[in-house]
């Protein structure tokens, strides 16, 4: 005879005496620690001006749990354009006819573009790291307390020299802690 | 004296007849909590207890919820992706072994039942190891699954 009970906030379940005897465990695990990441501005590049390279950056807010305030926090980043025919993920701005120019798009661990690195559509960017006392309030406080990171794109007059219209997209970044 | 003969008879039969019984107790739920994706594997143990009545060998079968009763934790998700574990039980003297889905261990020992005998003072333990590549391919999320243990005497 088995015994099988459940309880709603203790779930294991403990056997009765008898000729075999059953109980369960529950197993539960969280697989990644708690993330978030605030600040992102819209990039409003305004009327190119037929020649330079419209660029822009924005500081973000990188925040995780797992690090002690004194410590290091690594994470990586994922950064997804709108896609084209042949990348669902690849850095794109469409206008309303559906022609497409492409973009360049950077991340950095730091509150500044200097020492940046290029995004590859849909691919993961590791070694990204991030002092503790920035990464737990960035976490725990709403807005973007401590900017600790920063995004920049560029459009590269090469890609321009087609485009007409109005141009617009929306580049998705996932903040993925280790 | 043949009244009183054939009563001892009976009497003797029927505890000859009298099955084993055994308890499981003592489980508790194996919480892992916060695990970054890139750590090298996690482990987790939960003591419990086994007593029988007389005490002698036992065996103890695990199941878990994946398919075909396999070791896993899903996380629920459109695209679940379970992680598998393995499970070890260690018997009151440390003897560890692996334990398969729904195949029974071998021999362990019991100690003995008695009514209101708790606590139990020689638990018996299982680990539940998850390895470094289960943890890696897995998407970040809460995960949970279930660890059915049946023990039966040998």
């Amino acid at each position: 005879m088995l015994c099988w009970l459940s309880q709603a906030t203790h779930a294991a379940s403990q056997g009765s005496i008898a000729s075999n005897s059953g109980g369960t465990a529950d197993v539960t695990l969280v697989l990644g620690l708690n993330a978030r990441i605030t600040g992102f501005d819209d990039f409003l590049f305004g009327t190119w001006d037929g020649s330079s390279t419209l660029s822009a950056d924005d500081n973000i807010c990188v925040g995780q749990s797992g690090t002690g305030i004194f410590g290091t926090g690594s994470y990586r980043i994922l950064a997804q354009g709108d896609g084209d025919s042949g990348d669902p993920s690849a850095f794109t701005l469409a206008n309303g006819s559906g022609h497409q120019v492409y973009y360049d798009a950077y991340f950095n661990d730091q509150g500044n573009p200097t020492g940046r690195t290029q995004l590859t559509p849909g691919l993961q960017l590791s070694g990204q790291t991030a002092f503790g006392i920035g990464l737990i309030f960035n976490l725990i406080l709403g807005g973007c307390p401590i900017p600790n990171a920063n995004l920049s794109i560029e459009v590269p007059p090469a890609n321009l020299s087609a485009a007409y219209g109005a141009y617009s997209g929306t580049l998705r970044v996932t903040l993925i802690p280790e | 004296m043949r009244t009183l003969l054939a009563t001892l008879v009976m009497f003797c039969a029927s505890i000859g007849t009298h099955a084993q019984e055994l308890q499981i107790f003592d489980l508790d739920d194996i919480v892992f909590g916060e695990t970054p994706t890139n750590s090298v594997g996690a482990s987790q143990s939960m003591e419990f207890c086994v007593r029988m009545r007389p005490p002698g060998p036992f065996i103890m079968t695990a199941y878990g919820t994946s398919q075909n009763g396999g070791f896993a934790l899903t996380s629920g998700a459109p695209s679940a992706y379970p992680i598998g574990f393995e499970v070890t039980v260690a018997d009151t003297r440390f003897r560890s072994q692996t334990l398969l889905p729904g195949i029974p261990s071998t021999t362990m020992r019991a100690r003995p039942l008695r009514r209101n005998a708790r606590p139990c003072r020689q638990p018996l333990r299982i680990d539940i190891n998850i390895d470094e590549a289960a943890l890696r391919g897995a998407p970040p999320g809460n995960y949970r699954g279930v660890l059915q243990l049946t023990v039966t005497p040998e």
